[in-house]
């Protein structure tokens, strides 16, 4: 069973903010914690945290806080920053779902800790009041607690900077992944731990961008230990010396393959008897004659036919629907445009097909039956049989 | 404007993969949404994926010994920002139409709001002799594909919670359920100021209120619960003075409010005042009026 924590709704957190602005450290101290509010929480879920909880984490940072200068002069703030991040986390059994709850921080914030949080910013006044409600990347306790999450136990948030820790923070697409980070974070802390501190947060601020830049092609997800922490390596290093990322090496490994996967059939023609049954041939030869002539009808309907338009109307899988539009092309009846996933084919010299709206209209004509292959293996045989010809 | 990726090396057509719809563990397709989803159960799918691995080398300009693998992966970009994969499943050095099954679990304290669904077939070695442009490094993409999942729906939900009744002093060990609320604090709001306890050490209970409860009497056990919740509020609705003489006076989404409407669904058009001396003069005849509604 996970904690809930009690929530407070925008429109009391901001009164309580606004509140909050015109008065001294003291005053706002005065007034903790604020239990005059109406709270809600989860509707499902464990049990909502008790009171004592709230008061104990609230002597605890209050406490911590004191240690670096408050209510006074604020003193070693990344120290306290990376203390508070590891009390919140720990006093708090709460799931990340409930940690993403914005009325959560805003209670935990305005409710028991709004001097701290005050303090910490160098007080109210005309301050962000993403401080003290609960913004996702701006909340006093709330990005702590996430800090604390994404990079784990192992991790000593001491030893990295604010600014260190905004540029993966605060990116999403990197902090969503939690070995990714922990290998970043180690690999950069391994780094500058070797005496190459020179420039470490533009280091990380380098790195983290050459990071993301890679997350559309390469899926982290996909490499084991050994290869993610080579890879932020590499990246790292290039980083450092404000060089593009090395081109990878060709690298042969050992080819294992996994449980589950099988090789499936598809009446490869050296699979087959020699020859099949010429009346078969003959169906064949006449199916694909149709499949020709549904794909052209596609393309004079609307302008152009892909290979999946062809295959919401005739039951051929994409490999044969590949191969039918490939004979058009090399037939002369069809041009092919694009490529890769863009790739669509149109009628010889018809012009470019602007936007993708051709490619939701009606492929079929007005009543036109579905295509039934009569005898799919031969038809397949003889497609393999028509591109090596 | 996002900008769309652009690689620095030879991508297969989309057809070279196909792929199946997710489905759950008993098989059952999944759609856009995932109704009655609770953080406390994660979410298993898993789906077949064929690859043309001919077609990939062909077009990516790759040897026989490249190898691939395909892999799912979740994220939750709305809400926790979390993510991760599944185990992947390495087709090694393969040729020929291959399939592969691909699963995910996505755990549910981490999850939210919506989960992305991502599909990938990625390299994991080029081989020795790739051209200069084909795809290089492990855990290059070729092809990816990825089905947004709602989570948590948009029905709206009695609060509830498991929990060991051993471990709450008010509530006797034994019970299978409590509702857990102040019924003289009407204007409290209903997340927050009402809840029912589900006793987790009755296991036949807590499976039952499960979605995916297997249990032939799970449907009646939550109807059994439904009813007997609903007229645990009735009752103290119609006890609370000040309820019976201003229902219409407490504010949104409190609990009076949801009084209000939930006398107003079950006995429409009578007045809150009548419902009260029927509770004093026919309690059991407001009972089963209840029960009819709810059960019928």
């Amino acid at each position: 069973m996970t904690a809930l924590l009690p929530r407070l709704d925008r429109e009391q957190t901001l009164l309580q903010i606004e509140h909050a602005r015109s008065l001294t450290l003291e005053e706002i101290a005065a007034l903790m914690p604020v239990t005059e509010v109406k709270t809600t929480s989860s509707p499902l879920g464990g049990m909502e945290l008790p009171e004592e909880v709230f008061s104990t984490l609230r002597a605890t940072i209050v406490a911590l806080a004191r240690e670096h200068g408050y209510p006074g002069e604020r003193a070693r703030l990344p120290l306290f920053d990376a203390a508070c991040a590891r009390l919140v986390h720990d006093q708090f059994q709460i799931s990340p779902n409930e940690a993403s709850e914005e009325d959560a921080w805003s209670h935990i914030t305005c409710c028991w800790l709004l001097d701290v949080a005050a303090w910490r910013w160098g007080g109210m006044g005309k301050g962000d009041e993403r401080r003290f409600r609960g913004d996702v990347n701006r909340n006093t306790f709330r990005r702590l607690w996430w800090r604390a999450e994404i990079l784990g136990p192992d991790i000593d948030l001491m030893l990295l900077g604010e600014d260190e820790l905004v540029s993966i923070m605060e990116r999403p697409i990197v902090a969503s992944n939690r070995a990714l980070t922990r290998s970043l974070v180690n690999q950069f802390l391994a780094r500058v731990q070797d005496g190459d501190d020179g420039g470490r947060m533009v280091l990380m601020r380098e790195a983290g961008k050459r990071l993301v830049r890679l997350t559309p092609i390469i899926d982290f997800h996909a490499l084991d230990q050994t290869e993610l922490d080579s890879m932020l390596r590499d990246i790292l290093d290039a980083a450092a010396n404000g060089d593009p990322l090395p081109a990878a090496a060709s690298v042969v490994k050992s080819a294992q393959i996994s449980e589950g996967v099988e090789r499936v059939a598809r009446a490869p023609v050296l699979d087959t008897p020699p020859e099949a049954p010429r009346e078969a041939l003959e169906s064949a030869a006449a199916e694909l004659e149709d499949l020709f002539e549904v794909a052209i009808g596609i393309a004079r309907r609307t302008g152009r036919v892909t290979n999946s338009a062809l295959r919401e109307v005739a039951p051929i899988d994409p490999v044969a629907a590949r191969r039918v539009l490939q004979g058009l092309v090399d037939r002369g009846s069809l041009a092919r445009r694009g490529q890769a996933k863009g790739t669509y084919y149109v009628l010889p010299n018809a012009p470019a097909v602007a936007g993708e709206d051709r490619a939701s209209q009606s492929i079929a004509p007005p009543g036109a039956p579905a295509w039934v292959p009569a005898a799919e293996k031969t038809l397949r045989r003889f497609l393999s049989r028509y591109r090596k010809d | 404007m996002r900008t769309p990726a652009a690689p620095t090396y030879l991508l297969p057509s989309d057809e070279v993969v196909d792929a199946g719809r997710w489905k759950d563990p008993d098989g059952v397709e999944i759609g856009d949404t995932i109704n009655h989803w609770d953080p406390f159960t994660d979410l298993r799918v898993s789906r077949a994926v064929t690859v043309d691995l001919d077609a990939v080398r062909t077009e990516c300009r790759l040897g026989p010994d490249a190898a691939f693998a395909v892999l799912a992966s979740w994220r939750c970009p709305t809400r926790t920002r979390l993510g991760a994969a599944g185990e992947r499943v390495d087709l090694g050095c393969t040729d020929g139409l291959v399939r592969a099954p691909v699963t995910v679990q996505v755990p549910g304290p981490d999850s939210g709001g919506r989960v992305d669904l991502t599909t990938r077939l990625v390299l994991l070695s080029a081989g020795a002799e790739p051209s200069p442009i084909s795809p290089r490094r492990t855990g290059a993409v070729l092809w990816t594909h990825t089905q947004r999942v709602a989570l948590e729906g948009s029905a709206a939900r009695f609060p509830m919670t498991a929990v060991d009744f051993g471990t709450i002093a008010r509530v006797p060990d034994g019970a299978a359920w409590y509702v857990d609320w102040d019924h003289e604090d009407l204007s409290a709001p209903v997340l927050g100021g009402v809840r029912l306890l589900l006793n987790s050490t009755n296991l036949r209970i807590i499976g039952a209120v499960r979605t995916a409860s297997d249990d032939p009497a799970a449907a009646l056990i939550r109807s059994l619960i439904e009813c007997d919740v609903a007229r645990q509020l009735v009752r103290a609705a119609l006890d609370n003075e000040q309820f019976v003489q201003t229902p219409e006076a407490f504010p949104d989404d409190s609990v009076g409010r949801m009084l209000s409407e939930l006398l107003a669904m079950v006995w429409p058009g009578i007045p809150v005042a009548g419902l009260r001396a029927r509770a004093l003069n026919e309690p059991a005849r407001l009972d089963a009026e209840l029960q009819e509604r709810l059960l019928g």
